[in-house]
């Protein structure tokens, strides 16, 4: 049932053990790392799951109107069976393993990129999620992968998911975090997208204020392929998504888009790469962020097109909301422009609400915290709203009408407000 | 890469030799000079403090920032490749010859000099009282001439050589030194603090409206000399001044290290305007020679609705490494930087701003426009953080960057850091080469390619040339035309 790293997987694994302990974790003073500061991982006393663990059956939230494909607790598969055509499958024969760090090549990705937590995932992760569409393929329904953290005991889980495309094939692909209690989830996916291939792919980071995560996605697009990324920084303690993206094939697009919607203490860093590799390469990035309270919130989204590659576009936007005297935001986008057939834009604006749409919004009878409630959740939505799942864009609503409520609950239902 | 590049257009002879031009300002001037040994040491501090005969506490003040360099280490994040620089291995001071028995007058000054000026194009003798333009000339290391100096002090204006300063305004240039740039600022500041030789000095008293642009011709002549320019201007309450800065250096193979520091104070109600037009010999088309740049230029709002705006046209130096910026400490105290930054052949720049706004109600504009051609690489990075302080600031972000030819590249490197809910900053920037479809346009109108770039790019920068003093307009659209007519083939 469960998949696990075998025995040749060993020598892998020590390596991956001796360069996480090289490394470290990234520090402060590292470019990528500038405003996410690592101490509460380093001084969290975190350990790997052990036997003794325990593991509860299933988690309690998870996206109504889903099925979960597979269902991970504590770093080990729980539940959840291998469907027609997707296959999550512990043969060593399965396409996946062959793409099994290769993206995330923790030996060439240095300490300042988050190697060490690379590094620290590969030498730990236990069961890992292979999905695996075949050529010609197209999937309707989303394939739902919950990873759930329940700890008592200061535990770091490392999930792990390698996904491969085929030629033409096309999925949607739902990566669902959960955790309660002081664990930190150190999540890698790796994605591999043949040429013409299309992946829909839906990151939810919902954790609880107690815990942290670190996640990192890597995607190489081959020719024509596309690739849309919706990643949400719903919960967390410290919560870091990076993802990678590489458009080595021609005529290959992303689309990537991002919420962070930060309460309390919270820190949300969303990071974002794109290496525009191949000519006619499109990107495309709407990132946008929500900060309460005295919530940090940190986007670096870098686009890189390399020198002769011609026909390139990129526009990406980062608007961001800034709602309490207390809250931060950095935002960091940049471009590294290498070639002159190029059509590059990108905008940054940080401010509040428009006091003429609060006071459009009073005139026509709506309380004050009504009016803000509404301008900041309809800010939000157009992130929810592009998600490619009906289940999933409920969740997201219903998570987001909590967040803003004034409840007393946060996103993870026990942050503080 | 999975395709075939398309064939690059081919290029004009024409244009091929417009843009291999040499370098105009190339020559150099034969006039003995006095040397210190090369190297760097708590002696040659000594030295040029004893050369200068300065007061005890500066020479205290250099060694403790000497000191304070040895135990930093040079920065590395800036988007720039160069070989490791020997700090041992120049020289710290280089004085005209004739330093000594000082020219009282025009007349007086070197003739061999007088000449370079007017190579240069410098408005000093008559020319100067025709462009109603105050030179303080800096030749190497030492002030040699400074005009309309009588017209300024009948309003009580300072405005003379920074070692003139020190001897008949002390009590100014120690209350003031340091006091934006600390020496343990940077690597290189540190490093002027230690070294520093010559430079400006303005104060403008309470309430007076400077009636001159106020220009200085910096040089460097003496074969590997290190430049270590310090300028320090001090504006008091509501008063006005506008600052030229221009430079031209002539060929030589051996890389030049230029760092400088300027330190700006505006008290209430002051405006200062700082303008550059950098023309350093860049190296040549291989990306021999030519002078690094490091430079730290700051200025601090003080006062209360203070102004300072930073121009800047970088068309030269083989490095370019600057950040003019402001501290908006005032409330409702505005920082501006207009910047047009213009790398060819090998030429590398990093440049942007810091705006930090402290006080309530400040403002900050930022307009930075790159270009960049040939293997040139062109970096903005600018810094706009709003402390909590700082309710109701604005900021507003432009950099757009134009690409000529397939090998160079444009980088945006803008921190954004809000602390504070009341601030709107906003931040946009574009990249993208002269469209064919402009080019063609132009040349159906009968427009030579050249002509149209020149013109796209003239327009291009517009936005910066308009807050240019008139005489430094003039001069930085023939500098950019000189650097980039025909780019594109």
């Amino acid at each position: 049932m469960s998949v696990s790293f075998d025995a040749d997987r060993a020598a892998f694994r020590a390596a991956a053990a001796a360069r996480a302990e090289l490394l470290g974790l990234p520090r402060r003073g590292d470019e990528a790392w500038k405003y996410t500061p690592t101490a509460a991982l380093v001084e969290g006393g975190f350990a790997p799951p052990t036997t003794d663990t325990p593991r509860p059956s299933a988690p309690e939230r998870h996206i109504a109107g889903l099925v979960a494909d597979r269902v991970f607790v504590n770093g080990a598969s729980v539940g959840g069976a291998d469907g027609p055509a997707v296959s999550l499958s512990d043969a060593p024969a399965h396409p996946g393993w062959a793409t099994l760090g290769t993206l995330a090549a923790f030996d060439h990705i240095e300490r300042d990129e988050g190697g060490g937590l690379i590094a620290l995932n590969a030498a730990r992760a236990t069961d890992a999620a292979l999905v695996s569409v075949p050529a010609g393929a197209r999937l309707e329904t989303p394939v739902y992968l919950q990873f759930h953290t329940s700890a008592r005991a200061h535990l770091q889980v490392s999930p792990r998911v390698v996904v491969t495309v085929g030629r033409g094939a096309s999925l949607t692909l739902v990566e669902h975090h959960t955790g309660a209690g002081p664990c930190w989830n150190n999540a890698v996916t790796e994605i591999v997208l043949e040429d013409g291939a299309s992946l829909k792919l839906v990151r939810i980071q919902e954790q609880d204020a107690g815990s942290h995560h670190t996640g990192a996605t890597f995607a190489r697009l081959g020719r024509d392929a596309t690739l849309e990324t919706h990643d949400f920084a719903c919960g967390g303690r410290l919560s870091r998504s990076d993802i990678r993206v590489r458009l080595a094939g021609t005529g290959a697009s992303v689309n990537l888009r991002g919420l962070c919607l930060a309460d309390g203490e919270r820190h949300a860093d969303q990071h974002t790469v794109v290496f525009h590799d191949a000519h006619h390469t499109h990107s495309l990035e709407l990132y946008k962020g929500v900060l309460l309270d005295d919530a940090r919130g940190v986007f670096t989204g870098r686009i890189l097109v390399e020198p002769g590659v011609r026909g390139c576009t990129t526009r990406q936007e980062n608007p961001n909301l800034l709602l309490s005297e207390a809250a931060r935001i950095f935002t960091r986008p940049q471009l590294e422009i290498r070639n002159n057939d190029v059509k590059a834009y990108h905008g940054a604006t940080v401010g509040r609400l428009s006091p003429e749409a609060l006071f459009y919004l009073r005139s026509r009878g709506l309380d004050l915290e009504h009016a803000r409630r509404v301008l900041t959740a309809a800010f939000a939505a157009e992130i929810v709203d592009a998600v490619p799942s009906e289940p999933v864009r409920e969740h997201l609503h219903r998570w987001l009408e909590h967040a803003l409520g004034g409840t007393g609950a946060g996103p993870a239902g026990d942050a503080k407000r | 890469m999975n395709e075939k590049a398309p064939p690059t257009p081919p290029q004009d002879a024409a244009l091929d030799a417009a843009l291999n031009r040499d370098y105009e300002h190339g020559f150099v001037t034969q006039i003995e000079s006095e040397l210190a040994p090369k190297g760097l040491n708590e002696d040659i501090i000594r030295l040029i403090s004893a050369k200068k005969s300065e007061p005890e506490w500066l020479l205290e003040w250099r060694l403790a920032a000497y000191r304070r360099w040895l135990t930093m280490t040079e920065p590395r994040w800036q988007n720039v490749t160069y070989p490791p620089i020997d700090y041992q291995d120049a020289h710290y001071y280089a004085a005209p010859k004739s330093k000594k028995d000082a020219p009282k007058s025009l007349e007086e000054v070197d003739p061999e000099l007088l000449r370079t000026y007017e190579k240069l194009g410098v408005p000093l003798h008559e020319r100067a009282r025709l462009a109603g333009v105050a030179v303080d000339a800096v030749f190497d290391s030492v002030s040699v001439a400074t005009t309309y100096r009588k017209q300024l002090a009948e309003k009580g204006i300072i405005f003379g050589s920074f070692s003139e300063a020190v001897k008949e305004h002390p009590e100014l240039v120690r209350k003031y030194l340091g006091s934006v740039v600390p020496v343990s600022d940077n690597y290189f500041a540190a490093l002027n603090s230690a070294v520093f030789t010559d430079g400006s000095f303005v104060y403008i008293p309470k309430g007076v409206r400077c009636p001159m642009e106020l220009s200085t011709y910096f040089r460097i002549n003496e074969k590997n000399t290190g430049q270590f320019e310090r300028t320090l201007i001090i504006a008091e309450e509501g008063s006005y001044v506008s600052y030229l800065e221009g430079c031209t250096a002539p060929m030589r193979d051996e890389n030049q290290l230029h760092a400088a520091v300027v330190e700006l104070v505006a008290h209430d109600d002051a405006t200062i305007k700082y303008s550059t037009v950098q023309n350093w010999y860049p190296g040549d088309k291989d990306g021999k020679g030519g002078i690094y740049n490091f430079v730290t230029k700051r200025g601090k709002c003080a006062g209360r609705r203070s102004k300072i705006s930073w121009t800047q046209v970088e068309t030269g130096s083989a490095i370019t490494w600057k950040y003019p910026s402001c501290l908006l400490v005032g409330d409702e105290s505005v920082g501006e930087f207009y910047s047009v930054a213009l790398t060819n052949h090998r030429q590398q720049a990093d440049t942007g701003t810091k705006m930090i706004h402290i006080g309530k109600n400040t403002r900050s504009t930022i307009v930075s426009k790159g270009i960049s051609a040939g293997h040139g690489q062109n970096a903005y990075r600018g810094q706009v953080r709003i402390q909590a302080s700082a309710e109701g600031a604005r900021n507003y972000s432009q950099c757009d960057s134009l690409l000529i030819g397939d090998q160079c590249g444009a980088h945006t490197f803008p921190y954004l850091e809000v602390h504070t809910p009341s601030a709107t900053v906003e931040h946009e920037a574009t990249t993208s080469r002269i469209g064919e479809d402009q080019l063609f346009y132009c040349r159906q109108r009968g427009l030579s390619t050249e002509d149209a770039v020149s013109m796209i790019v003239t327009g291009f920068c517009k936005q910066v040339f308009k807050e240019l003093p008139m005489e430094f307009a003039v001069e930085a659209t023939k500098l950019l035309g000189v650097s980039l007519e025909g780019s594109v083939g």
